[in-house]
């Protein structure tokens, strides 16, 4: 994983930010760590002796092509998933208590193995402290390659006793889950490194990018890096080839106005664990169907990259530019050529998938990739558990290459030094969006009623750009507004729609949220 | 989806306290299944007593796995009388089940913290001794638990779910097959003669039929009505083979079925099932090592695994038929669904949802999950876990199969005799 200084003026941290005490923290953030802090010394009856921090994030634009290796544009939000955390002597045996402010998430407690070998986690149950485990699996094997000669095979992690304060909506599309992995993967190498040890945001990255696999989910690399690799005022290019790489970068300084992000949560609460056999990781195995079905059709092989190691749809569009076009590398990120080969891939999906676009059942897309419908049950549905009645590969194909297109052009204008007026920028990247989220709802089916009902609110009041953020089927809205118009948006909101759903007044800021970009993951220590 | 976030598995009081009969920190099933299963629920359940052959060898366990709680015992007369245990688990050879269970039993007059007693299937090496346990058990009036822990299996939940949503229409056949392990050309020469000797009531019958026949039961909700076995041993002398599986050009007796033919139908919709039970090696080559195959009016489902062994394996789930209760998707097409979870650790986990089950059950956190006031066994329930009299459906099950091959006929199924009313209070 690189992190990049490319596009910013000014230099980067490149380990997680540690504090001395909380006053050291931006106000804003303050309160959240000094609220776990005084929890924790209410449940447990002694201080912290630290607490870890790790955002959730908003992706801007670019929903679903993070598992096909395409470039997305996120920024870390203020709401944050905290971990106070004491670690135990080791002198009893080593157990992890799990305390939450949330009484949907009740406590629990477990021993760790005493043979330092890896916890065991149930993918087959839906479980808060199944998080908290990926979370510990990842830092362990972390710390066993890391400090390979103190961390020898048979020595146990130290217990914890940990108070866990989200103040990132769960099953809201921000992305809670890697927030909270993150923050307890930073927690249990603090634990056992000690406080001497900086932990570079790059590994932290690395090792909680696919940390969630643990739990069924398929995801991509992006809500981690944004976790972690948060900084203040910049938002993040996270690219996933040829690596894992976040670039941080400010909006464009426009003459008269501020560019500002209004999240709107739907309520629509979105499990991705829950529905992943019909809605998450059946994308996934559609667009690896998909890139897979092109490939045949074009005569080319693709390389066993991706989530289910079959090749995706960006190694698809090389393994195309190599054998038509001569092109000896493949893509290397430069806009102008990802735009000119992503019209050409469009090109080709409608060439070949059209005829199917009311869908292609296994028999059909058995023969489309020239295998049995038992081989294709065997390298393409047995990865996670997945249920359809047909896949849809020609709209989601299409969503991929298009929402890639359109990360391209979106970046061209977060670039862009000037504008002859700000509503040229507000206007352009509000397009983006719209159209991206026309495509969420029309192609890739991850929209849902209330989302169109808030994204149509907001555009009445003054949101130049409204879609759904995150993975879909409910949770949050992002829309782009100029300082300005903030009130009137929310205050639309809240009129139209949350009014309806009985959340009046205060309450209103509990679910739509006016963020900055914000910081990344960091240690608050200094308490006992 | 199971889930569990809201409700606590830290109870307001504390653990139930277990004391284990066959818990070795070598050796054994104990250590790769219920150990690390229960240090995934350590508030619930904390080990108190360790029973072994000799006091040595039950110190070294608790040494070993620091079970700083633990008692060491090698006598089962003072192990039975020792009142810091509510749950007593049985984790031992077949062979021996019996006598230790019935000096437990006789023993333990009297200790009144002994509630909940977990025994490892089979209960005894045939029909008769597993009713003598059953009896003692009800005499007790005392919570029983079998381990026929494929009823916790995520993928025959997952397929009695798909079963009971109607998904296959009514079943109209069933086949399964199985490879029972042992009972090949080949044997490893460190393997405990018992498992081959016909009369210790461990065999290919008792083990991969009695587990893969009572998931069968389990996921179609129907007991049968009439069975026809065959049973062979066509091998009468195995090969011994080194820990690589290199032949070591020696030979030992086998006396033990070899292989299992077995018909039958069930109760509900007189459904044919064909069953074949292959003994061991060599395993099959073009072929599941397990396969069990449900055809329904409306769609299929297929289990799969590479071992022969449901209760303990990972498993493919494979289902092509109706949508489930809840999918609101308008296309016409069948619904296809392949559910399988590649961590899955089934050897833990399926042992681990049946202590999950107990706690749900003693701590009554889940108001969803309570037992009614009557529960004596699980039957065809989702909730609950399966007590010693859906053992006895199994071991009645077996008995009949036996008959049915030495009288060369097919039998019904006569219920077994269970009195659950000797359950007192």
């Amino acid at each position: 994983m690189i992190l990049s200084n490319d596009l910013t003026s000014h230099k980067i941290a490149m380990s997680v930010p540690r504090f001395h005490s909380a006053k050291e923290l931006p106000n804003k953030l303050q309160k959240q760590i000094l609220d776990v802090t005084e929890e924790f010394k209410t449940v447990y009856g002694h201080e912290p002796d630290f607490v870890t921090r790790s955002p959730g994030r908003v992706n801007l634009i670019g929903d679903h092509i993070d598992y096909v290796d395409f470039s997305v544009l996120p920024m870390a939000i203020n709401n944050a998933v905290a971990c106070a955390v004491r670690v135990l002597p080791n002198t009893e045996i080593p157990s992890v208590t799990l305390i939450n402010t949330d009484p949907r998430f009740a406590q629990r407690r477990f021993d760790l193995p005493l043979d330092g070998s890896d916890i065991s986690i149930d993918p087959s149950v839906s479980d808060w402290s199944n998080y908290f485990k990926c979370g510990l699996l990842v830092a362990q094997q972390y710390l066993r390659n890391r400090f390979s000669d103190t961390f020898s095979p048979g020595r146990t992690l130290s217990g914890l006793e940990v108070f866990v304060d989200g103040q990132v909506f769960t099953g809201g599309g921000l992305s809670s889950s890697a927030a909270f992995i993150c923050a307890v993967a930073l927690a249990v190498i603090r634990a056992n490194a000690g406080p001497g040890f900086d932990i570079p945001k790059q590994e932290l990255t690395q090792i909680t990018a696919k940390a969630e696999h643990y739990v069924g989910v398929n995801n991509g690399g992006m809500d981690q890096a944004a976790s972690v690799c948060g900084e203040m005022d910049h938002a993040l290019y996270v690219e996933f080839k040829p690596e894992l790489k976040a670039t941080p970068f400010m909006f464009p300084k426009l003459k008269n106005s501020e560019v500002q992000f209004i999240i709107a949560n739907t309520m629509v609460v979105s499990n991705k664990v829950e529905t992943a056999p019909t809605n998450y990781n059946l994308r996934v195995v559609e667009v690896t169907v998909a890139a897979n079905v092109l490939a045949a059709k074009y005569g080319v092989a693709l390389e066993r990259v991706g989530n289910l190691e079959k090749g995706t749809l960006r190694e698809f569009m090389d393994a195309y530019y190599a054998r038509y076009h001569g092109a000896r590398e493949p893509w290397s990120g430069d806009i102008e050529e990802g735009i000119t080969r992503l019209t050409e891939m469009l090109q080709l999906v409608e060439d070949t998938m059209l005829e199917f676009s009311s869908g292609y059942t296994v028999q059909q897309a058995s023969d489309a990739v020239n295998s049995s419908m038992h081989e294709f049950a065997r390298d393409y549905l047995t990865n996670f558990p997945v249920r359809f009645q047909v896949l849809k590969l020609y709209q989601r194909a299409k969503h991929v290459y298009s929402e890639a297109l359109r990360v391209l052009q979106a970046l061209k204008l977060m670039l862009q030094k000037t504008f002859t007026t700000d509503a040229e920028f507000f206007d352009s990247f509000g397009q983006l969006m719209n159209a991206s989220q026309k495509s969420c709802d029309k192609l890739y089916e991850c929209s849902c009623p209330e989302t169109d009902e808030i994204c149509e609110i907001a555009r009445a009041n003054g949101s130049y750009g409204s879609r759904l953020t995150g993975a879909g089927w409910g949770g949050c809205t992002v829309h782009l507004v100029p300082r300005s118009k903030v009130n009137d948006v929310t205050q639309a909101l809240a009129e139209q729609y949350y009014a309806k759903r009985g959340i009046h007044g205060e309450e209103i800021d509990d679910v739509v949220l006016v963020s900055r970009p914000a910081l990344g993951s960091c240690i608050v220590e200094g308490f006992s | 989806m199971n889930k569990r976030s809201s409700v606590s598995t830290v109870p307001g009081t504390s653990p139930l306290r277990v004391g284990f009969i066959g818990l070795s920190a070598t050796k054994g099933w104990a250590i790769k299944s219920h150990y690390p299963a229960i240090l995934q629920v350590p508030s619930q359940f904390q080990i108190t007593a360790v029973l072994d052959v000799d006091l040595e060898a039950s110190k070294s366990t608790i040494e070993k796995l620091k079970l700083v709680r633990a008692t060491p015992f090698e006598d089962v007369r003072l192990f039975a009388q020792y009142d810091k245990m509510d749950l007593i688990v049985v984790s031992i050879n077949v062979p021996n089940f019996y006598k230790v269970v019935t000096d437990l039993f006789k023993y333990s007059q009297g200790n009144v913290s002994f509630r909940y007693l977990f025994a490892e299937w089979s209960l005894g090496r045939n029909l008769q001794e597993a009713q003598e346990v059953y009896r003692l058990a009800s005499l007790r009036g005392i919570r029983t638990i079998v381990s026929l822990q494929g009823r916790k299996s995520p993928y025959v939940l997952r397929a009695k779910e798909l079963v009971s949503q109607g998904c296959i229409g009514e079943i109209s056949s069933v086949e399964i097959a199985a490879i029972g392990g042992f009972y090949g050309y080949e044997r490893p020469f460190k393997s405990p003669d018992y498992l081959y000797d016909a009369e210790s009531g461990v065999n290919l019958i008792s083990a991969a039929f009695g587990h893969t026949i009572d998931i069968l039961q389990y996921i179609t909700g129907s007991y049968f009505s009439e069975v026809n076995g065959m049973i062979f041993n066509n091998i009468p002398r195995q090969r011994l083979v080194d820990e690589r599986g290199k032949s070591m050009d020696q030979e030992k007796p086998k006396s033990a079925p070899d292989h299992l033919l077995f018909q039958g139908s069930l109760e509900q919709g007189n459904v044919p099932v064909s069953c074949s039970f292959k003994g061991g090696t060599p395993v099959k080559k073009f072929t599941k090592n397990l396969v069990i195959d449900i055809h329904g009016t409306k769609g299929d489902l297929k289990l799969e695994g590479d071992a022969g062994f449901a209760e303990m394996s990972n498993l493919v789930l494979y289902f092509c038929g109706q949508k489930p209760t809840g999918d609101l998707s308008t296309s016409s097409a069948e619904t296809m669904e392949v559910y399988h979870l590649r961590n899955y650790n089934s050897i833990v986990g399926n042992v681990l949802r049946i202590y999950e089950a107990i706690a749900d059950h003693h701590f009554r956190a889940d108001p969803s999950k309570r037992l009614p006031e009557n529960f004596t066994k699980q039957g065809f329930e989702f909730g609950g876990f399966p007590t010693f009299t859906d053992a006895i459906v199994v071991h009645n099950l077996i008995d009949v199969v036996l008959r049915s091959h030495d009288q060369k006929a097919t039998l019904p199924v006569p219920m077994p005799t269970i009195k659950d009313d000797l359950q007192s209070t």
